[in-house]
């Protein structure tokens, strides 16, 4: 008996598998974020966010998700994947917000996530840039010094803490495939030994102040630099 | 209220086989008493499980040994037990709880339970306390939260630095996102060469059932370890586990029973009274099987009753009504009798692929005392 996970059974597609597929699955997701995003105003109370999210979602045939869509506002932004938004958070002026949405298209899987501001908090300001930035540095060190999933997340959470954040370590990233992955492995890329190959996973950053009540997420594929404005 | 506290709370299965383990000692109780502890902070470790963190007053000591546990009064009038998930530390003590559907305290815990919301508990109790200091190995046996105390454990005995012991643990759960203190026990087989942490995932293939060959955790203990001379075990977790896990290494000439040790336990609330006839009903269920009944619970989803009963549903999602991929066929003689789709179940049905009129998603529907007979088959 062994209890030692292969490479190659984690990282099987499904027989809709593309590369280009899933590239372009990619584009619409982040497309669909930033137009989600720009909708999202003070004011807003969350609940009515994440419909107005999935009103947008079904016009571009993306409702159905592997994930719920998560519009996290305020103090929200601290809960983690799967935990209930305390209710009735409204969006205030000087206030911070993430998406987090998996959508399925046909038969192909995306996933996303990025943080936005309403106001000038500078905590706040500097916790969404420094998702994006972390998000970068962890994924270049993986395409430069091929180290595993666990490797990458030990290093993003030891870089976290000397920006002064808290990663949530519950958020460690996952598979991406034709759908759904879920089916061929649904656990979290910090747990793998060996390094993860392009395409087929997500790396997820979701950092908490260490005091205040906020956090920032970001999200996106392992690709190349060349995949990255 | 009317509790017995002269003796420690059975472990939350009132009316359960005790397993009595061979020269066992009585439960210790460092501190005894009852103390009013503050929720601190409350997170989600995976789908289904919540670390609980409770402030104890600064003038109330809890002196407890690492692998003990505490009970938690409710109004309800139960106790339910829970390990401590790290040794002593300042006044904090730390629980991991799995969130049962149709478990009152967890539901609370997940659903209304406030940072700074007053929980009253009692302890400590239980000898499932580390005796280790001079033995050849230990093998550590845990099954989803039974980790809670195991970690407890480690944390005292990797920071002692005369333990040469070399350690083996073996986590079951039933797949990899319930790994949810992999990070942690990865990072101490790092720092300490003697400890060994093996992840064992009961679910290999992508079906949603255990199916032949499916691997535990003392199977595959047993089959890896040479001689258990000298050797004392740990095992934490479901009953069923434990019992086994007992029985086997007990058939071993080379292992000693009076090394064996145990704590096991489930979620309290599925401690509560059996439910009264009238809250079973039986769906119709017609696959490629053929046909078949499926008992099922009122008051539960129509997802959590086909997947007990084993129906390959994936449920991606989790029954959020995002992904479709618990979508049934409804008879048609039953659709009207289904309460309303919701507009998010709606709006999901619309777009998925070979939507049927009588498809509705498994997740979204509760089943009711009306809905007894139920015809239903997976929709393809």
């Amino acid at each position: 008996m062994n209890a030692v996970i292969e490479q190659s059974d984690l990282e099987k597609v499904g027989s809709a598998f593309s590369e280009e597929q899933m590239l372009a699955m990619r584009d619409k997701t982040r497309a669909a974020i930033h137009l989600i995003a720009s909708k999202v105003r003070p004011g807003m109370v969350e609940e009515d966010a994440v419909a107005m999210a999935k009103d947008i979602l079904a016009t571009q045939g993306m409702l159905r998700g592997w994930h719920d869509v998560y519009v996290r506002f305020g103090t929200n932004t601290t809960k983690t994947f799967g935990a209930a938004s305390d209710p009735g958070i409204v969006l205030g002026e000087d206030d911070i917000f993430f998406l987090d949405i998996g959508p399925v298209f046909q038969q192909w899987e995306g996933d996303g996530g990025d943080t936005f501001l309403t106001g000038a908090d500078i905590e706040m300001a500097r916790s969404a840039e420094d998702a994006r930035t972390l998000f970068h540095v962890v994924r270049k060190k993986w395409k430069s010094d091929g180290w595993s999933g666990k490797q990458l997340y030990d290093f993003a959470e030891g870089k976290a803490r000397d920006m002064g954040w808290e990663l949530n370590l519950d958020l460690s990233g996952h598979r991406l495939s034709d759908f759904p992955h879920a089916a061929i492995y649904d656990g979290p890329m910090a747990t793998l030994g060996f390094c993860p190959s392009p395409l087929l996973w997500v790396l997820e950053i979701h950092l908490r102040h260490p005091t205040r009540r906020f956090g920032a997420f970001y999200e996106d594929m392992l690709l190349d630099d060349s995949y990255f404005r | 209220m009317n509790v017995d506290m002269t003796a420690p709370p059975a472990r939350c299965l009132p009316g359960t086989e005790t397993l009595a383990v061979p020269g066992s000692i009585a439960p210790e109780r460092a501190s005894p008493g009852a103390a009013n502890a503050e929720i601190a902070e409350l997170q989600w470790l995976s789908a289904d499980v919540i670390r609980v963190v409770l402030a104890l007053p600064a003038e109330k000591a809890f002196e407890y040994q690492p692998g003990q546990y505490l009970a938690i009064a409710s109004d309800d009038g139960k106790h339910r037990c829970f390990s401590m998930a790290a040794p002593p530390s300042g006044g904090l003590l730390e629980l991991h709880v799995r969130h049962w559907p149709r478990g009152a305290f967890s539901h609370w815990l997940a659903e209304s339970a406030r940072i700074g919301d007053r929980i009253r508990i009692d302890g400590p109790y239980g000898n499932f306390v580390w005796r280790s200091q001079d033995s050849a190995g230990v093998i550590l046996l845990a099954t989803g939260t039974g980790i809670a105390p195991i970690i407890a454990l480690l944390t005292g005995t990797l920071a002692d630095p005369e333990a040469r012991a070399p350690i083996r643990l073996y986590w079951g759960v039933r797949c990899h996102v319930e790994l949810y203190r992999a990070l942690l026990l990865h990072r101490w087989e790092k720092q300490h060469p003697r400890f060994t942490f093996i992840p064992v995932v009961s679910r290999r293939d992508d079906s949603d059932s255990e199916g032949p060959g499916t691997m535990r955790v003392q199977d595959i203990a047993l089959a890896e370890i040479a001689t258990l001379r000298g050797v004392d075990v740990y095992a934490s977790g479901s009953p069923d586990m434990v019992r086994d896990a007992r029985a086997k290494f007990f058939t071993r000439t080379d292992f000693s029973p009076d090394r064996f040790f145990s704590d096991a336990f489930e979620s309290a609330d599925s401690a509560a009274p059996p439910e009264p006839a009238t809250q079973a009903i039986a769906l119709r269920l017609r696959d490629a099987a053929g046909n078949r009944s499926v008992p099922a619970r009122i008051g539960e989803t129509l997802l959590a009753a086909l997947k007990r009963s084993g129906v390959p549903l994936l449920a991606v999602c989790g029954g959020q009504a995002s992904c479709g991929t618990c979508k049934v066929d409804v008879a048609p003689a039953w659709h009207l009798r289904l309460p309303l789709a919701s507009k998010v179940e709606r709006n999901l049905l619309a777009c998925l692929p070979s939507c049927k009129a009588d498809d509705r998603l498994a997740c979204q529907i509760t089943l009711t005392a009306e809905l007894d007979g139920l015809e239903i088959s997976p929709s393809g």
